[in-house]
């Protein structure tokens, strides 16, 4: 890559994976980036929430890669406003970032480089989602846990760690596991024996 | 000009003489199709294991990541989504994990103090899709 320089950037951005209303033009967008202050943009929903009493919703973006900051500052908005409900839905899209560079030689090609950088959306709305839309990415704030971490496990030949571990404990069944000091000590009396017999033969 | 103090008590303590040891956080599940991604995590072999997960031993994967590795974890349940097109789904879900923290303090070794840290998380749970 020495005899390559970044020519040109371009980014394509993704659109609101939800559905109507919560896509709609009018609807409120917080953009989170990595330099966004939580007190600032909380107290900006806050204030919305308070003059806008039939806007019932917001819409959290992340940019610029910032998604652990755009759900950071979601679980503090929860957190602060813990004497209502909000119901939260969370989506993942990606954004595509195609750069483009030049060889500064005349000869070889010039490289597109397409990268694909995950973009959070995240709905905070007042009221619960219609059922229409129901699906496991909701939540609400005052769930305790997550909903589908204790689903009961589907599996079809799989073992957790415990039952591997156990496996490795009694060395069944597997070659490639490294042998006891018994074993080997058992191994080298087998080969002392096999040589000896070979040279009294 | 009067100097007015914080009642409220200072997070900050003397690194020369207390050590901060963090404990590991609570894992929700310890079953093998569930997933833990770290700052350490290499996402390009990670992905390959699950790749095999799904295609011999489940039908539905977990992965969890916190705080810095929240974006490798979303990267990564992108990345597996993608390789399998549209026989793969997910659900994403966040919440708030208490971690703690313990101050030792290298003075008086039978000394050591607590501390709780909230840390955001994402779960994404990754499913085949039946056709």
């Amino acid at each position: 890559m020495d005899n390559y320089v970044p020519a040109d950037e371009s980014t394509e951005e993704a659109s609101n994976p939800f559905p109507a209303p919560y896509n709609s033009a009018d609807a409120k967008i917080m953009v989170v980036s990595k330099s966004t202050k939580f007190p600032k943009i909380i107290g900006h929903v806050r204030e919305h929430f308070d003059t806008h009493p039939d806007h019932r919703f917001v819409v959290f973006k992340s940019t610029n890669g910032a998604t652990e900051r755009a759900i950071s500052c979601v679980e503090v908005l929860k957190q602060q406003f813990a004497e209502q409900e909000l119901y939260q839905w969370t989506k993942v899209v990606c954004d595509k970032r195609v750069s483009l560079w030049k060889c500064l030689q005349e000869g070889p090609r010039d490289i597109r480089v397409t990268v694909e950088v995950p973009v959070v959306f995240i709905v905070i709305s007042r009221d619960p989602f219609q059922g229409e839309h129901s699906c496991m990415s909701m939540q609400c704030s005052t769930d305790k846990d997550i909903s589908f971490s204790f689903l009961p496990p589907s599996q079809s030949g799989g073992k957790s760690k415990k039952e591997r571990k156990g496996n490795r404990k009694q060395g069944e069944g597997n070659k490639w596991t490294k042998p006891s000091s018994d074993q080997r000590r058992k191994e080298h009396k087998e080969r002392e024996e096999a040589l000896k017999e070979l040279q009294n033969s | 000009m009067a100097i007015t103090m914080s009642t409220t008590p200072s997070k900050r303590f003397d690194e020369k003489t207390n050590e901060m040891r963090r404990r590991p956080p609570i894992k929700p599940s310890n079953a093998s199709n569930h997933i833990y991604i770290t700052r350490k995590t290499n996402v390009d072999s990670q992905v390959k294991s699950v790749e095999e997960m799904l295609n011999n031993a489940f039908d539905e994967i977990f992965i969890h990541g916190m705080g810095a590795s929240i974006n490798k974890a979303l990267v990564f349940a992108t990345e597996v989504e993608r390789r399998f097109g549209g026989s793969v789904k997910s659900d994403i879900q966040t919440s708030t994990v208490r971690c703690t923290d313990d101050i030792v303090s290298l003075l008086e070794l039978d000394r050591a103090e607590t501390r709780q840290r909230s840390v955001s998380a994402v779960h994404v749970h990754l499913y085949r899709v039946v056709s």
